[in-house]
């Protein structure tokens, strides 16, 4: 111990001052080695000069000359006590840090500066004696920490989060230079964290913004530890391969790494894929989104590992693989580009066994005229592929003969691809694309617990499948999802849509009985050919089921048949494809037909007109509408209840034209009552009285829609309009069939409009029935336009169609303006026309 | 009238009188063998079902109820050259009562466009409508 005066005293606010004494001191300048004797004299402070000679001043100055000697001891802890300024050298006490101090040594005690010239440094070992309570960067630390402890922040509603930004400016730190871009001091600073138990059980998160830091590395002491937040701006993180190396073991709600210059690099966030299924967000981003286009091959840290070429000369090395659990690579060499990605994994899905492993094609790209994908795991696929299929895939064309009249369509197969293999192109590593676990985020993102509903439509359009193919129309693959999803939900889910999914299959019902409350099942848009291939849903008791879209559908010509066909197989189903079905069977009745949708709108405009025209004063101007050679024929058997001499007279007016071919006795004579030509059919239908058609009640069936004839047979009742005010009205049930031919094509300005006209026409004129009197005119004509009731389900879904079409609203809105002008389209559509002027329609509202 | 559409009404009358005998007899007695009076691709719309193909229309009439039809009006013409392109070519609009399964008679029309197929007459489509549709005559 010293008894000696000593030479300088450092004065410390906290701390006991520090007696400076070079009695003992060895100091080494300028040379690459030291006595080690002089080093380890117990506990003794060391000083270094810092020689600058004024080339360096400012307080800036400080910052990189600490820099420099940081970037030499590099990796060892390294804490500068006392940091003095002067005006040709600055000095500075340490205390220990061997490691760091051999570094210096390795480097002749030099320096470099930013601006790459040298400062020397001079060494002198033993200065003084270290006592208890004297300055320590580990109590000042923990002293730090301490403090920090008590006022830890809260964030998005989390308690605890560390907050050591800029973690060197605390007060604590005064006379210690707190580096935490040192990995030695960081490597401290986390062990204090993790080790002080107590406080480490309240910590949810850290702050490690600003503070320089260069490596992770010390992070990995809190392997397994799950932070609800990491915050990591604005440090010196500059390689991604270091980063998640360091980060592969730390787990966090939310990291943030934004001003590192990592995140500028080509590669970001790409980089980061190794890693992000530890975050759930990046820099506010959920981890899926991140890097889209990730592949493997692109991996900046593989190496150089490239593979094992695999084609039909060698097929016979594929055995070597069999155990691999690598990245096998297909390529398919399309040097005009002639195929889609979605071609290519068509040809490609009909190509594989269907009973062989599951096959997931990951990280497709197309690149130097290739279609390139990783499989892994499917080795008894790769080697089908490679015997059964002999490298190659067919292509299969759609062709289209005229033959006559007719199209015929059949599937030509002129054309393979030929691929080959890379085996063991890349070795996986934890954090690429893993089925599983990528089918389980897709259900966690769909499923809505509200509505209890998991929408898988368009499965492969979920984020964070962007890299990964899962095949639904593999009944294989729909089973595995389905069986995952059933596990996962239960009986939670009521509501199941998988519609856009190209199913071919939907046979499930087992996989699917886990979740037992299921009631809907949306099928809609797929692959399915047949009721067979979806018939075992049927045990699930199923209320709503929509298939429409399918192939199948297009088996059965009207909706009644089809109805029929799917009730044979779910006589539970209350709706099928959004329509309610009544369990009536076969006598159903529906109030129009119309054999071929094109006919809609030309059927409501016709029907209405030519009735309103018939029954208004401007009978004659019908007279356009019957073609020259136009035939109408009249058959009334009306009989009347009290036959006075006035009904008498109305009665005949439809007698003397009329027929009944079961009654004419002569048929040779049967052509008197033809009427023929526009002039007569006039005359006819002039000489009739004067009419009131209950439009309303109107039963309008299109049996023949096509561009050469059009038959439409309107049935229903109207009022023989009382001649005079002492007569009554007489209503008379009618059943009236029109034939009308296009005789004019390319009219009007659009060049678009066609002129029609009737050629055939039969009117059948009768009694109403009780029923018939009963609901005639319940809604006077006026009244008509108000009542909605007329229109059927299907009706509505067919206006809701055409408007869509025409405004490009949304359903929703669609449906608003119809239902506003009770399912009167001209009126909706100027309804939509006054929305649009008053600006009253937002964007969303369009498709 | 030129005395070729004369006929061509007069042979369209007989055929639409020999037609519907032939018809309601198969509706009311053979009804398994109705299909056969159908064009491959007809189309029957019963009270605004429709089914098309003889097949389907054979199997959507089968599974109607027995029924007893009783014709009271006919009338026919034949369509003009203009729109079937001389196929020769009728439509022929039926009235009368009809009784499903010992039920209450009850009206009903019906509209037939039939066409000459080598030497027999097939329905192309057929249109038939109950006058009260469903609704139960209630009284």
């Amino acid at each position: 111990m010293s008894i000696s005066r000593p030479d300088e005293v450092y004065h410390f606010p906290n701390n006991l001052p520090i007696e400076l004494s070079y009695k003992n001191t060895q100091t080494y300048s300028k040379c690459s080695s030291y006595d080690p004797k002089a080093f380890a004299q117990g506990f003794v402070w060391h000083q270094i000069i810092v020689q600058h000679h004024g080339k360096i001043c400012g307080r800036d100055g400080v910052q990189e000359i600490l820099d420099a000697i940081f970037a030499v001891v590099e990796g060892e802890e390294f804490f500068p006590i006392a940091y003095r300024r002067g005006s040709k050298e600055d000095r500075f006490l340490v205390r220990q840090c061997k490691a760091a101090i051999n570094k210096l040594f390795e480097q002749n005690l030099l320096i470099q500066l930013a601006d790459a010239s040298f400062v020397q440094l001079q060494m002198q070992f033993n200065v003084g004696e270290f006592k208890f309570g004297q300055i320590s960067p580990h109590t000042k630390l923990t002293e730090a920490l301490n403090r920090l402890y008590t006022c830890m922040e809260r964030i998005n509603g989390v308690e605890g989060i560390l907050n050591l930004c800029r973690f060197n400016s605390n007060p604590e730190f005064v006379d210690l230079v707190v580096n935490m871009g040192n990995r030695g001091v960081f490597d401290t600073i986390c062990n204090l964290i993790y080790r002080n138990d107590e406080k480490f059980r309240l910590v949810n998160g850290l702050i490690l913004s600003d503070n320089c830091i260069t490596t992770l590395a010390p992070l990995t002491v809190f392997a397994g530890v799950e932070f609800a937040f990491l915050d990591l701006r604005r440090n010196k993180l500059v390689s991604s391969s270091r980063l998640c190396r360091d980060l592969s073991n730390v787990k966090a709600d939310e990291i943030l790494l934004a001003g590192n210059p990592v995140t500028t690099a080509s590669n970001y966030p790409d980089c980061l894929r190794p890693i992000l299924k530890n975050f759930k967000q990046i820099d506010g981003i959920p981890a899926e989104n991140l890097s889209k286009d990730y592949t493997p091959l692109d991996y900046e840290d593989d190496g150089n590992c490239e593979g094992f070429r695999v084609d039909i000369t060698n097929k016979e090395t594929m055995h070597k693989f069999q155990n691999s659990s690598d990245w096998h690579s297909i390529m398919i060499p399309d040097p005009e580009h002639e195929f889609s990605k979605d071609e290519i994994f068509d040809y490609f899905f009909i190509t594989v066994s269907a009973t062989l492993s599951d096959i997931y094609p990951c990280y497709y790209k197309f690149a130097g005229g290739e279609h390139q994908f990783l499989l892994r795991q499917c080795f008894d696929q790769l080697k089908f592929l490679v015997d059964v299929c002999k490298m190659e895939m067919k292509v299969p064309r759609l062709s289209t003969h005229f033959d006559n009249h007719s199209a015929l369509s059949e599937i030509q197969i002129d054309k393979t691809l030929r691929y080959y293999l890379v085996m063991n192109i890349r070795p996986f590593k934890h954090g690429q694309l893993e089925p599983i676990d990528c089918i389980d985020k897709a259900l966690t993102r769909r499923f809505n617990g509200i509505n209890r509903q998991l929408n898988l439509d368009k499965f492969q359009n979920i984020e964070g499948l962007e890299n990964i193919v899962i095949n639904l129309s593999s009944p294989k693959i729909l089973s595995r999802v389905l069986m995952q999803a059933s596990r996962k939900f239960l009986t939670s889910c009521v509501e199941l849509r998988l519609a856009h999914n190209k199913i071919t299959n939907a046979n499930m019902s087992k996989v699917l009985s886990l979740m037992s409350n299921l009631k809907a099942i949306d099928l809609g848009n797929n692959w399915i050919l047949d009721l067979e291939d979806i018939k075992d849903l049927s045990l699930l008791g199923l209320k709503t089921l929509r298939l429409d879209g399918n192939p199948l559908c297009s088996k059965y010509t009207f909706a009644g048949e089809y109805i029929k066909a799917v009730r044979r197989h779910f006589p539970e189903l209350t709706k099928l494809d959004n329509i309610e079905i009544k369990n009536k069977g076969s006598l159903n009745y529906q109030k129009n037909f119309l054999c071929d949708v094109r006919g809609y709108e030309f059927v409501d405009e016709f029907v209405p007109h030519y009735f309103k025209v018939f029954d208004s004063q401007e009978r004659q101007s019908l007279k356009e509408l019957y073609h020259p050679n136009a035939i109408f024929t009249t058959s009334f058997n009306y009989r009347i209840a009290q036959m006075t001499t006035q009904n008498f007279k109305r009665i005949s007016k439809y007698c003397e034209n009329s027929r009944n071919i079961l009654k004419i006795s002569d048929l040779s004579r049967a052509h008197t009552s033809v009427h023929l030509g526009t002039n007569q059919i006039m005359q006819v239908l002039f000489e009739l009285p004067s009419m009131l058609h209950d439009t309303l009640t109107f039963n309008t069936d299109t049996t023949i829609y096509n561009e050469n004839m059009i038959m439409i047979t309107v049935s229903g009742v109207f009022y023989d309009l009382a001649p005079s005010m002492m007569d009554n009205d007489i209503l008379m049930g009618f059943t009236r069939t029109f034939v009308i031919i296009p005789v004019e094509k390319r009219m009007g300005i659009l060049n678009r409009a066609v002129k029609y006209q009737i050629v055939n026409e039969q009117l059948s004129i009768f009694n109403p029935t009780l029923h018939q009197t009963r609901t005639a005119f319940k809604c006077s004509k006026k009244e008509y336009q108000d009542n909605d009731s007329e229109v059927t389900v299907s009706d509505q879904e067919a206006l809701i169609v055409m408007f869509q079409e025409i405004t490009n609203l949304k359903s929703v809105w669609c449906t608003r303006f119809l239902e506003d002008a009770k399912w009167d389209f001209k009126k909706s559509l100027l309804l939509f026309l006054t929305f649009c002027d008053k600006k009253l329609i937002p964007e969303t509202a369009f498709i | 009238m030129d005395s070729v559409l004369r006929s061509k009404v007069e042979s369209c009358c007989r055929t639409a009188e020999d037609f519907t005998k032939l018809f309601y007899t198969s509706f009311d007695k053979r009804r398994h063998h109705m299909g056969r009076l159908y064009l491959d691709n007809g189309l029957l719309v019963w009270n605004g079902n429709g089914s098309s193909g003889k097949d389907n229309i054979q199997k959507y009439l089968i599974d109607l109820p027995t029924s007893e039809h009783t014709i009271t009006t006919l009338d026919a013409q034949p369509i003009v050259d203009e729109a079937v392109g001389g196929q020769l070519t009728y439509m022929i609009q039926v009235g009368g009562t009809v009784r499903y399964a010992d039920d209450s008679a009850r009206p009903f029309q019906q509209t037939f466009i039939i066409t000459a197929q080598e030497d027999k007459w097939k329905i192309a489509s057929d249109c038939y409508r109950l006058q009260d549709g469903l609704a139960r005559a209630e009284n």
